[in-house]
C-alpha cells in the first residue's frame, strides 16, 4: 500500500496543501481540489451528526456512570506504530522533537465522532483531524479496512501534523490559513512518506 | 511553601491572620511576594519607627539576577518552540517594517548586533566564575550558614547583583577573572565553542581560515538551530546570527563584518558559512603585537 | 457484531426503506421506515453522495471506483451501489470491516425476490415527477420483505 496524495485543509475548509506522491494519482485541476476539500469538510461534521441512535442511547448510559458496552462512547486509544518516520538515531532531537521519533506513545483522536476513513474500489482515504479542526487527508492505492493499516495511516498523518506545527507554523514567511508553499515541510514530509 | 488565600483588601481582620499577604489599608502597601526571608527587618525598622516595619526594610530581591549571571544554575533551557516563535515575530517585524530584502536582513543583523554586545560581557563573566560553584543546593547552603555569610551581607547593601541570605555571591566564585581576548584566533575560537554552546547547545561544525584572504575567518554551522525551521530561499534569516558575531567581535574591539552563506550539502540541506571579514586595522595591530 | 441501521435508497433520491435498531440486546426494538428518521436519511444520501463524486475523482480515469465503506470514530457504513441506481446502506459497529457479502445477499436474495419478482410491489417508488429528487414518500411495506430482514439481519443486531 502506498499513499498516493496527501491534503491538508484548514479549519474553515480551505485546501492549504496538496502534493502526489505516485505517478499514476489522477490529475485534478486545482479548482477540483478545493471543491473535494470543501465537501470533506462538510462531510466529516455531517457523518457525526448520523451516529446511529443505539450508540447515543449507550453514550448517555455510560456517561451516567453505567456499564461501558463494547463499542460504547470511549473512544479507544490509537496504537502507537514503531519505526515509521524514526530517521534518526536516538538520543539526537528531531526538529523540536527531542526524542529518535517524533511520539513514542499511543494517543488519543481527536476525531471522535467525525468521519475517519473511506473505502472504495479503488483507494482508502484516511482523515485525520486536529484538536484545531485542520484536516490531514492521505489517498493510498489500495483499498483496506483492515484496522493496522487505519492505525498506521492515523500514526502517520499525525507525524505530518508534528512536521506542520514545526517547519510550517514556526516559519515567519508563511501566512495563517494560507497555502503552504514550505520547501522544508515538502522534503520532509517527502522523507515521511518514503519511509512506508 | 504553604498556599494561603489571599485576603480582599476590605478585610478587616487582616491583622489576625499575620502571614496574610493581602493589602490592609490600616499598614498601606505590603510586600506581596510570600515566604522571604526577612532577616534585615530589625535593622530597617529603625529608620522607618515602629508603624512601618513592613515598608521599610530593605527586602531582599529574589536570585533571578544571579541565577542568569550564575553559569552553573539549572533551568538554562529554552524551549526550542518558544525560541522559534520568538525568533519568527522577530523576522515578521522586521519583514513588515522593510521595503526589500536587504533590509529585512539589515534589520535581522541589527537586532543580533546589541545581543551581542551584551552577550560579550555575560559569557566573560561567566567564564570567570570557577567550575563547580554554586551548582549543588547543599553546597550553597554551607557557604551561606557558615564563612561567607558576613561578606555577603556587605554586597547585598551594595545593591543590585545583591543576593538573598541564602546564597552566596557570584563574586566569591570568581578567583581570577578571565582575561581579555587578545587574538582575532583567540576571540574566534570564544565564539566557535563558548558563545555557541550557550546560544544552542553546541559547538559550531568548523573554525577555518580562508586561504584567499589574510582578514577573512569562516565559522561553519551544518544545521543552524535557529532557522532549522524556516524555509525561504531569498531571505537569509541567519543575518541574525551574524549580527551576534559582529557585536561580539565589535565590542571586543576587532572590528568586522560578518555576512553569512548557505553552502547546501547532501545531507546538510541547511549548511550555512559565517564569513568574518576583518577591517585592516585589526590585521595591522596584530603585526604590532608580533 | 452490532448493526445498528439499515437503508434502501432508489435511483431518485429517495429513501424507502429504513430500519433502525436502537437496543443491540433486542433484535425487535427500535423503527421500521420511520417518519422520525427523514432528517437522518438524507444526511446519509447527501454523505455517501458527496463522497462518491469523490471517489470518481480520485480513482483512475475511465473506471468505476465505487464506494464500500465509510468509517467514523463511532461506525462504520456499508455501501453497496447496484446498476439500477439502488444503494444498500448498512451501518455497523467499527469491527465490522467488511460487509459487503451481507448487502449482496439483502438485494440479490431479499429485494429482488420479495419486491422485484412480486407483481403486487411497485419497482419504482415515485410514482410521480414531483415524488423525485428526494421529495418522495413511499416505503417498502410489502410484509415478506420486511419478514425477511427481520430474519436475516436480526441475529446480527448484538
Amino acid at each position: 500500500m502506498a499513499i498516493q496524495t496527501i491534503l491538508v485543509i484548514n479549519k474553515s475548509g480551505g485546501l492549504v496543501y496538496q502534493r502526489d506522491f505516485v505517478a499514476t494519482a489522477p490529475r485534478l485541476s486545482s479548482n477540483e481540489y478545493l471543491i473535494l476539500a470543501g465537501t470533506l469538510q462538510g462531510i466529516v461534521a455531517i457523518a457525526s451528526q448520523i451516529t446511529p441512535k443505539s450508540l447515543q442511547i449507550a453514550g448517555k448510559g455510560s456517561a451516567k456512570g453505567g456499564v461501558e458496552p463494547a463499542g460504547g462512547a470511549a473512544a479507544p486509544l490509537v496504537p502507537y506504530v514503531g519505526t515509521l518516520g524514526a530517521t534518526t538515531a536516538s538520543g539526537t532531537p528531531m526538529g523540536s522533537f527531542l526524542g529518535p521519533d517524533y511520539f513514542n506513545d499511543a494517543f488519543a483522536s481527536c476525531n471522535g465522532r467525525g468521519l475517519k476513513h473511506v473505502t472504495t474500489d479503488q483507494n482508502s482515504l484516511f482523515l485525520y483531524q486536529t484538536l484545531t479542526g485542520i484536516k490531514f487527508v492521505a489517498v493510498s492505492t489500495q483499498p483496506t479496512t483492515n484496522a493496522m493499516a487505519v492505525a498506521v495511516a492515523e500514526n502517520l498523518l499525525r507525524k505530518a501534523y508534528c512536521l506542520y506545527a514545526d517547519y510550517v507554523m514556526k516559519n515567519p514567511f508563511y501566512e495563517p490559513e494560507m497555502p503552504i508553499k514550505c520547501e522544508l515541510f515538502d522534503q520532509k514530509l517527502g522523507v515521511l512518506v518514503g519511509q512506508l | 511553601m504553604s498556599q494561603k488565600i489571599i485576603s480582599p483588601s476590605t478585610s478587616v481582620n487582616s491583622t489576625a491572620h499575620p502571614g496574610s499577604t493581602g493589602y490592609d489599608y490600616t499598614i498601606g502597601p505590603q510586600q506581596t511576594l510570600p515566604e522571604l526571608p526577612v532577616s534585615s527587618s530589625t535593622t530597617g525598622g529603625g529608620i522607618g519607627g515602629g508603624a512601618s516595619t513592613a515598608v521599610s526594610t530593605t527586602l531582599p530581591l529574589p536570585s533571578v539576577y544571579n541565577e542568569s549571571l550564575n553559569p552553573n544554575a539549572r533551568n538554562q533551557h529554552v524551549s526550542l518552540s518558544a525560541y522559534a516563535f520568538l525568533f519568527q515575530e522577530l523576522v515578521s517585524q522586521a519583514r513588515n517594517a522593510s521595503k526589500s530584502v536587504s533590509e529585512i536582513e539589515l534589520r535581522l543583523h541589527r537586532s543580533g548586533y546589541h545581543i551581542g554586545i551584551r552577550l560579550l560581557e555575560l559569557l566573560n563573566f561567566r567564564s570567570s566564575v570557577s567550575a563547580g560553584f554554586g551548582s549543588s543546593s547543599s553546597s550553597k547552603a554551607f557557604f551561606s550558614k557558615t564563612a561567607m555569610n558576613p561578606s555577603g551581607n556587605a554586597l547585598a547593601l551594595n545593591g543590585s547583583l545583591s543576593s538573598t541570605q541564602d546564597e552566596p555571591s557570584l563574586a566569591q566564585g570568581i578567583s581570577h577573572m578571565k582575561r581579555r581576548d587578545l587574538k582575532p584566533v583567540e576571540i574566534l575560537q570564544f565564539i566557535h565553542s563558548t558563545v555557541w554552546s550557550y546560544l544552542f547547545g553546541r559547538v559550531s561544525d568548523d573554525l577555518v581560515k580562508s586561504s584567499e584572504r589574510e582578514n577573512e575567518f569562516m565559522l561553519i554551522d551544518s544545521a543552524p538551530m535557529l532557522t532549522q525551521f524556516i524555509s525561504s530561499t531569498n531571505v537569509q534569516c541567519d543575518f541574525f546570527v551574524c549580527g551576534i558575531i559582529e557585536g561580539i567581535l565589535d565590542s571586543a574591539s576587532f572590528p568586522c563584518n560578518v555576512t553569512v552563506h548557505s553552502v547546501p550539502e547532501p545531507n546538510f540541506e541547511q549548511k550555512v558559512v559565517f564569513v568574518v571579514k576583518f577591517e585592516p586595522q585589526v590585521l595591522e595591530r596584530e603585526a604590532l603585537r608580533a | 457484531m452490532a448493526l445498528y441501521s439499515f437503508w434502501i435508497f432508489d435511483r431518485h433520491c429517495n429513501c424507502i426503506f429504513d430500519r433502525e435498531w436502537t437496543l443491540k440486546t433486542n433484535p425487535s426494538s427500535g423503527t421500521t421506515n420511520s417518519k422520525l428518521n427523514e432528517d437522518t436519511a438524507k444526511l446519509l444520501y447527501g454523505m455517501v453522495f458527496s463522497l462518491r463524486s469523490i471517489s470518481q475523482k480520485l480513482g483512475s480515469k475511465g473506471s468505476f471506483n465505487e464506494i464500500r465503506t465509510i468509517a467514523t470514530g463511532k461506525y462504520r457504513a456499508h455501501i453497496l451501489c447496484t446498476a439500477s441506481g439502488l444503494w444498500f446502506i448498512l451501518l455497523s459497529d467499527l469491527g465490522q470491516e467488511d460487509l459487503s457479502q451481507v448487502l449482496r445477499y439483502l438485494y440479490s436474495e431479499i429485494y429482488v425476490k420479495t419486491v422485484v419478482y412480486n407483481w403486487l410491489s411497485p419497482v419504482d417508488f415515485a410514482d410521480s415527477p414531483n415524488e423525485r429528487r428526494g421529495q418522495g414518500f413511499r416505503k417498502i411495506r410489502n410484509r415478506q420483505f420486511l419478514l425477511a430482514v427481520e430474519k436475516f439481519l436480526g441475529p446480527m443486531v448484538n
